[in-house]
């Protein structure tokens, strides 16, 4: 059924309009927002004066930055990709034992947090601190969210192709090569694109780590100056960075190939691992320890040994709670407002559009520390009576994770057609109850995933509740980044295991929905 | 020895046997239609002839070179058998020349192969358009000439005009097998329509539940079907009942002669296919009552009722109203099977 | 049915989750905001013996001192934070070059020596640190120890020492300036950018000599002493050290606070600040840092050698907001 669907959508490109008036408005919010932290950017930037830009920015620190940022955002996504593929094509395409389970292991590190995954590793030694280190730790990290998108890719394509290849004398290796690679170029490319934003605006990993990039610079600029003109210069060329990831993201979708024909629902045959089925499995027991079980290890070591342990426990239960309570609200809001971005881009035509569909992608690259401050900025000269109350963070909170929420509305808009709206019209609805009567209860696989990985993404989120949350607000997050920035590391276990519990849960559902019924397509960062 | 020989070829998923020992056997430059219903095992014993899995058991070989049985398996990419998907099924991810060329080496391609499949199948021109550019007929062209293009010694299609509308898959299916026939291409061709299989085929195989009910050429399977299930799955039937009397039965509709090897005596159901129902002349053949008549242009499709049975007849050049009455019999040799 | 009640089931998280954050907004209606950027269990003990004593209850924001500097001064006259608790003296002292912070009352600023309080009166040191160099015993012998800080930055320490570019390292590089000159200071901090290994905190670094990845660091007293009284100071790896003389390694650093002009409650702001400097509140932040008391007739329970040995010649208030070590760390091509 969903590949049927697929085939209308991509046949019936010919008559798109441009979006009614309900939906201009409705992307008009979203818009507004996102261009906030980028106006303080700018504007911040412009009070240096191009001498001072110039002088702030041609040092030979803003080169290491540079070369190290681009390192990270280059490698990581590389060796992330290629550890995901073949870890999808053992789990997908070979008689591997126990893939269901396997599935899960691969996709579970989704759960735990950069920074308490580096945590754990740093605390192991040197060995595993600087490029290297950081490198590695955050290939482990980065490999789920590239998985997933890739297994999904690869039970989306039509087996026949395989054997067609097969038919004309391709061998295995060639028909990866030559048939499924191309295939699931997109979803790689695209999770590649995400997850080299996410490495643009890392810091707890990094600043665990000892690498400096221009995120962990601009924090450092933050810390160390009481005039936060270098942090926005800083910013300004991360988001030129975040440039080419956010438009070559929309280019990759554009250039999907299209499906052919209804496909069949054939399972596609599996390949005997044969001798390989024991390497096959260690690989894979390599790759989850070394992804999950070390940081879990770690973790329980803390909770069990530390001489700080039980001092915060009490504190868990309220910080559970507010995770949520921000968490939840937020995830809804954000994916509120990305529904109307993705619904314009999708089924219409624009150049506003458009570019209000992209501009979230280029914030998504800055740290949050960058995205907050332009929130206190333009709130107190504005909008007063939000300032420092839960709408604000909420506010913020979306502006950070659209482009989380937009991938996974997307993925399932494109299987939509837009008739079904059309259909509705035709029956005497107006085209905003046919948006809501037709098209979107089709839209809701993808909202629900939506709504999953925005709230894991905000759940782990710190410098804006931080600075922004009304004053006593505890989260895990807080509580954790307080507790180890007091040393009190067993202590801060217990806040981590609870974090890396409660994001378990969303992890496993997803993982287990998407990976049982291909009827939902998933982009995940 | 046939060109392609299946002997005794059985395979299983898991607990369950899919196919229960299949004998086939197709000439050289032979097309053969493998006719059934979903689920009956077709698209199964064609992946098996292609090599994409391995049998439980049997032997098949083609050419005199053995493909497979039992201990030893050629695996599809050696097998060079040409394979058309349902629904042609082109790479998404390559132009239509680009697909064409998929199989061929380089100094293949050099030498103009895809060029040469592409005039024989039509496609000129096209060679840098995509699939999703391209019309539903053209792509299933372009899937064949991708098959044709290596010069395989068998040639494998499943069901490939499935997603074509029903006035493009008779013309398109007609194209195709003029094209196996002019390469004189030896071709198995799945499909699930009797008719499709009439028109493409020398010799049509049904098969059932992992078996294969019959093998004969398109007039014997028609007139002469194995059962009254074979009867059925290749069109319409009348089933009279009938007492044999040696070469011919006596029905309801008068005295029909039957086809040689049918040597019966007693209670039997007599087939026979619409056609065979015509407007007798004088007093021959029963009375029938028109109850309906429906004008179909070259025909009018009149329903009758004889006594309290109900046929089906077509007239053409003539018109009648309901209500009139006319004189029916039967022509042509019919089948007999046991009345129960 | 299935769907209608996951939805009841969402719709009804969602309003809890609502609800959760609305009574967290409520929360915040408080008599007294404090912005903290001291460590949050020193701050906890005070905060919680400071509603003890008065019955004034306090809502703390946490982040990093200068984070929260930069807050309010985005925040300008807006600002909800009635007192600023600054690990450090200089994001406190920024806030007093910007003109931010109301005078504190004389009383208050009685009970400590002047050099532990800004010129004009607007702030006040808490709690007193040290900079100290952490060694590992086993990877340096006592000669191999630097004769003052300034020999980091020669060849012969070259990837032997850690430094932490936050927490007290400017004050440092003030204190070379001040004592040595500006040229002196750009000089060495070129030299530990070759030579030194820059870790991301004090503590970090700390346990990185422990551990034994590096033979000595650059940091505050408090986390070798922390860690002494868990372990026992004779099982750790690790020890404190001192340069000999009035070294700008010998300096005194402040933890310190001030009430903002904007505050709402001016009144209660100036007990807590005097409540900081009584006895009680002295003694429940003592408790939880191996810091020094600002006040005499106090010892810490840590056992920390005495403040008199740290003889570098220049006071916090001498460093202001650390502006020029900015700049000195920027020409170094260190930030």
């Amino acid at each position: 059924m969903s590949s049927r669907l697929a085939f209308f959508a991509h046949t019936s490109g010919g008559r798109i309009s441009r979006p009614p008036l309900w939906l201009a408005l409705a992307i008009l919010v979203p818009f507004g927002l996102v261009l906030l932290p980028i106006a303080y950017v700018v504007l911040r930037s412009a009070e240096a004066g191009p001498s001072g830009i110039v002088s702030d920015l041609l040092r030979p620190y803003t080169l290491t930055l540079l070369r190290n940022t681009l390192e990270i955002a280059t490698f990581v996504p590389i060796l992330a990709g290629s550890i995901a593929i073949a870890a999808a094509w053992c789990t997908e395409r070979c008689d591997l034992p126990y893939a269901r389970l396997w599935r899960l292991a691969i996709a579970l590190p989704l759960a735990m947090p950069a920074y308490v995954s580096s945590f754990a590793w740093s605390s192991l030694g040197p060995a595993f601190q600087e490029m290297l280190g950081a490198v590695l730790i955050l290939t482990f990290y980065s490999v789920p969210l590239m998985y997933l998108p890739i297994c999904a890719a690869l039970r989306g394509l039509d087996p026949s192709l395989d054997d067609v290849a097969r038919s004309l004398g391709k061998r295995r290796l060639q028909i990866f090569h030559r048939v499924v690679l191309p295939q699931i170029r997109p979803a790689l490319a695209g999770a590649a694109l995400l997850v080299s934003s996410h490495m643009l605006a890392e810091f707890g990993a990094l600043s665990f780590l000892r690498v400096e990039t221009f995120t962990t610079a601009i924090f450092e600029q933050y810390n160390a100056q009481f005039n936060n003109r270098t942090a926005a210069l800083l910013s300004g060329v991360l988001m030129l960075l975040c440039l080419p990831v956010a438009f070559a993201e929309a280019r990759l979708r554009r250039h999907r190939v299209a499906r052919m024909g209804r496909g069949n629902s054939r399972t596609p045959v599996l390949l005997r691992l044969g001798p390989w089925r024991v390497p096959a499995l260690l690989s894979l027991a390599t790759l989850t320890a070394l992804s999950f079980g070390v940081p879990l290890a770690t973790l329980g070591f803390w909770l069990h040994e530390g001489s700080s342990a039980g001092q915060g426990i009490a504190a868990i239960w309220p910080a559970l709670l507010g995770s949520l309570g921000y968490a939840v609200p937020g995830a809804v809001l954000t994916t509120l407002l990305a529904i109307p971005l993705v619904i314009a881009t999708t089924y219409h035509r624009g150049k506003l559009a458009m570019l209000a569909d992209r501009l979230p992608y280029l914030v998504h690259g800055l740290p949050g520390i960058v995205v907050a401050l332009a929130a206190v900025w333009f709130a107190i000269r504005y909008a007063g009576p939000i300032y420092q109350t839960s709408f604000l963070v909420l506010l913020v909170y979306a502006v950070l994770t659209l482009p989380v929420a937009q991938s996974s509305i997307r993925a399932s808009a494109e299987l939509v057609p837009r008739e079904f709206g059309d259909i509705a019209r035709s029956l005497g609805h107006s085209p905003f109850r046919a948006f809501i009567r037709a098209t979107l209860p089709n839209l809701m696989p993808g909202i629900g995933a939506a709504g999953a990985l925005v709230a894991l993404w905000l759940m782990r989120e710190l410098t804006a509740t931080l600075l922004l949350a009304p004053a006593g607000t505890v989260t895990l997050a807080t509580e954790f980044w307080n507790l180890t920035a007091d040393r009190a590391y067993g202590a801060a276990a217990p806040f981590a295991a609870a974090l890396v519990v409660l994001s378990g849960i969303p992890v496993t559902i997803f993982t287990m929905r998407s990976l049982r019924t291909d009827d939902i397509k998933i982009d995940i960062q | 020895m046939s060109f392609l020989q299946v002997e005794g070829v059985r395979t299983r998923y898991g607990a369950q046997e899919i196919l229960h020992g299949i004998d086939l056997a197709v000439p050289k430059g032979a097309i053969l239609a493998l006719l059934g219903r979903s689920g009956c095992g077709k698209t199964t014993l064609l992946r098996l002839i292609a090599g994409f899995e391995p049998a439980t058991s049997g032997r098949i070989s083609l050419d005199g070179v053995v493909l497979e049985q039992p201990g030893s398996h050629v695996p599809a990419e050696r097998r060079h058998i040409g394979y058309v998907p349902q629904e042609g099924t082109l790479f998404p991810h390559l132009s239509v020349a680009g697909n064409i060329g998929f199989g061929l080496s380089s100094a293949q391609i050099r030498e103009g192969r895809v060029q040469e499949a592409m005039h024989l199948t039509g496609l000129d021109g096209l060679g840098g358009r995509m699939p999703h550019q391209i019309s539903g007929g053209q792509q299933q062209r372009t899937a064949l000439a991708r098959a044709l293009a290596p010069r395989p010694r068998l040639i494998l299609l499943d069901e490939p005009f499935n997603a074509l509308d029903i006035t493009l898959r008779r013309s398109v299916s007609a194209d195709v097998v003029a094209l196996l026939r002019a390469q004189s291409a030896t071709a198995i061709l799945v499909t699930h329509d009797p008719q499709e299989a009439f028109e493409s085929a020398d010799l049509i195989a049904v098969m059932r539940a992992g078996t294969i009910a019959q093998i004969a050429d398109p007039a014997t399977l028609y007139n002469q079907p194995a059962d009254l299930e074979v009867a059925r799955l290749t069109g319409p039937v009348i089933l009279l009942d009938g007492m044999l009397h040696g070469d011919h039965a006596e029905t309801m509709l008068g005295s029909i002669a039957l086809h040689p090897g049918a040597p019966m005596q007693g209670p039997a159901k007599i087939l026979l296919r619409h056609e065979q129902i015509v407007k007798a002349h004088g007093e021959q053949g029963v009375e029938a009552t028109v109850t309906q008549a429906v004008f179909r242009g070259d025909h009018v499709l009149v329903h009758l009722h004889v006594g309290d049975a109900e046929f089906e007849m077509k007239l053409t050049n003539q018109t009648v109203q309901p209500g009139d009455t006319l004189r029916v019999h039967a022509c042509g040799k019919a089948s007999a099977y046991p009345a129960r | 049915m299935a769907i209608l009640q996951r939805r009841t089931l969402l719709a009804a998280g969602v309003s809890a989750a609502f609800a959760s954050i609305a009574r967290h907004a409520h929360a915040a209606d408080a008599s007294l905001t404090l912005y903290n950027g001291q460590h949050r269990k020193t701050t906890e003990a005070l905060v919680a013996a400071f509603t003890r004593a008065t019955g004034i209850g306090v809502i703390t924001r946490n982040a990093e001192s200068p984070e929260l500097a930069s807050q309010i001064i985005e925040e300008g006259a807006r600002s909800p934070a009635d007192v600023f608790f600054s690990e450090q003296s200089p994001p406190i002292a920024s806030l007093q070059e910007k003109g931010l912070l109301a005078p504190i009352a004389p009383a208050t600023l009685a009970l400590i020596p002047a050099r532990f309080a800004s010129k004009d009166g607007t702030w006040i040191g808490t709690n007193a640190r040290t900079r100290v160099i952490t060694y590992n015993k086993k990877m340096v012998g006592a000669a191999d120890l630097p004769k003052s800080i300034l020999d980091f930055s020669t060849p012969a320490f070259a990837g032997k020492f850690g430094y932490v570019k936050q927490d007290g390292f400017q004050e440092q590089i003030m204190a070379i300036v001040h004592i040595h000159g500006r040229a002196e200071a750009l000089q060495w901090l070129k030299g530990v950018k070759q030579y030194g290994r820059s870790y991301n905190g004090n503590r970090i670094a700390s346990t990185a000599v422990e551990n034994g990845e590096i033979a000595m660091a650059l940091s505050n007293n408090y986390y070798w002493y922390s860690m002494a009284r868990e372990k026992g100071a004779a099982n750790l790896a690790s020890a404190v050290y001192s340069p000999p003389g009035a070294d700008a390694g010998n300096i005194v650093n402040l933890s310190a606070a001030g009430q903002l002009k904007t505050s709402r409650n001016p009144e209660a702001a100036q007990r807590f600040l005097a409540f900081m400097l009584s006895r009680p509140g002295q003694e429940a932040m003592m408790a939880t840092t191996a810091e020094y008391p600002v006040i005499d007739g106090l010892t810490s329970p840590f056992n920390l050698p005495s403040m008199a040995s740290f003889t570098a010649p220049v006071t916090p208030a001498d460093m202001g907001s650390a502006t020029q070590a900015y700049a000195l760390e920027r020409e170094a091509g260190l930030i």
